[in-house]
């Protein structure tokens, strides 16, 4: 264990040298140093210390600035938690963290109850335009992205889409205001397990306002 | 070195008054400098302490010789009543102090070399210290060390301030105290050892 305190009287000794002793102790005190060498070499060495530093303070103050400002990593202020906590960056560390758990329990929340906007794509379906009445046969599961080709080139404020049931002739997807890109592709999510032989259908309106359907079948199998 | 016969403050009171002119001469060595050191404080006059240090010799040792002290154990009291009854007569009435003649104590306690010895400690004093703030690496213990020493702020305050234990206060005080010591010595070493090479 460091000894922190050399000298028995070493309170008195700042005491004194800060003048901060009631004058009759200052008194005790003198009488004490005359008679005590070793007291009285003490005092002289922390007067020596507060006098060169009052003469020097300018350096004490500048060392100080400098350290500060070209070296920050090199001083290490270690502080209790209750002051850490205070600091500016860690307010901002405690809130980006507070954010994240929210975040991270919200996002776990969303997933359970299955209200995410993100849904993952089991297959991919590519419809290209073809002049035979055969069906494409695709296999795979659920979601289905849809990847239907308008044609290069061909423009419309929007695209429908819709899947029918070969058999029953009935709509099983009905989708409207598509867009296609510049490729002319036009792209549309179906969530729904498919089976058997679909006609997917895409229509338009061209540019002079004529309605235009293009047709395509294919045979889904899980 | 003290001898045996002047161990203590007694011993020595006692062999003044039996005319030890060896007695004299351990009271100027032992206890010239503090109270040099204590008048100079009050003063904040070097010169002016040097005064007043000699006249409370001279009037201390003119008192011995003449009569025993009643408590002779009680002489660095006895002595410390002298310089600070001298130095408020010297607040009083700066006029009232007169010259003593007596030169066997002023050839005691007058040290020519003194003014010297000062600016070379002076001087030993200022690096000491340079090296100490430049080896501080901590901006809070040189925030301590400002606000006790300079701005003479009280250690709870400054530990507050700081948010500081006292404890980490005293061992920052502590660490840098002597550290200083450590410096001056080797300062006062170093010089020694060119003196004599």
């Amino acid at each position: 264990m460091e000894i922190i305190s050399e000298h028995k009287y070493e309170d008195q000794v700042d005491a004194y040298l800060n003048n901060t002793m009631d004058a009759a102790d200052k008194a005790a005190f003198e009488v004490l140093m005359l008679e005590d060498s070793a007291l009285f070499e003490r005092v002289q060495l922390v007067d020596a210390l507060k006098q060169g530093l009052i003469s020097d303070k300018e350096a004490l103050v500048q060392a100080s600035e400098a350290t500060r400002q070209s070296s920050p990593r090199t001083t290490a202020l270690i502080l209790p938690f209750a002051a850490w906590v205070r600091q500016p960056m860690s307010l901002a560390a405690s809130v980006l963290v507070a954010v994240l758990g929210v975040q991270t329990f919200y996002q776990g929340f969303l997933n359970q109850t299955g209200r995410s906007g993100a849904l993952p794509i089991g297959s991919l379906v590519l419809v290209e335009g073809t002049r035979s009445d055969t069906s494409s046969t695709f296999t795979g599961s659920g979601p289905y992205l849809f990847q239907i080709d308008a044609g290069l080139g061909t423009k419309a404020e929007a695209f429908a889409v819709t899947l029918r049931n070969r058999v029953t002739n009935s709509p099983v997807v009905q989708e409207q205001g598509l867009q296609a890109d510049n490729n002319g592709w036009v792209r549309v999510v179906i969530n729904a397990e498919l089976a058997g032989e679909y006609a997917v259908e895409l229509t338009w309106s061209d540019d002079q306002g004529v309605t235009q359907t293009r047709s395509s079948l294919v045979d889904i199998n899980n | 070195m003290l001898t045996n016969s002047y161990e203590t403050p007694a011993l020595i009171a006692t062999a003044i008054s039996k005319g030890d002119k060896k007695a004299e001469e351990v009271l100027f060595k032992k206890y010239y400098k503090p109270t040099l050191y204590i008048l100079e404080r009050k003063t904040g006059d070097a010169e002016l302490a040097q005064d007043l240090c000699q006249e409370a010799f001279c009037i201390m040792l003119e008192r011995l010789r003449s009569r025993p002290l009643d408590e002779p154990d009680k002489l660095a009291g006895f002595l410390h009543t002298i310089a600070i009854n001298l130095h408020i007569g010297e607040i009083r009435k700066s006029s009232r102090r007169k010259t003593f003649t007596n030169q066997a104590v002023l050839d005691v306690v007058a040290d020519a070399s003194q003014n010297q010895y000062r600016i070379l400690q002076k001087e030993r004093v200022a690096k000491a210290v340079r090296q100490l703030v430049e080896s501080m690496d901590n901006t809070r213990d040189r925030k301590l060390l400002y606000g006790f020493f300079i701005q003479e702020k009280d250690k709870a305050e400054i530990c507050d301030e700081l948010d500081l234990s006292l404890r980490h206060f005293d061992k920052v005080l502590f660490r840098a105290k002597q550290r200083f010591r450590e410096l001056l010595t080797e300062d006062t070493e170093s010089s020694s050892r060119k003196s004599r090479t």
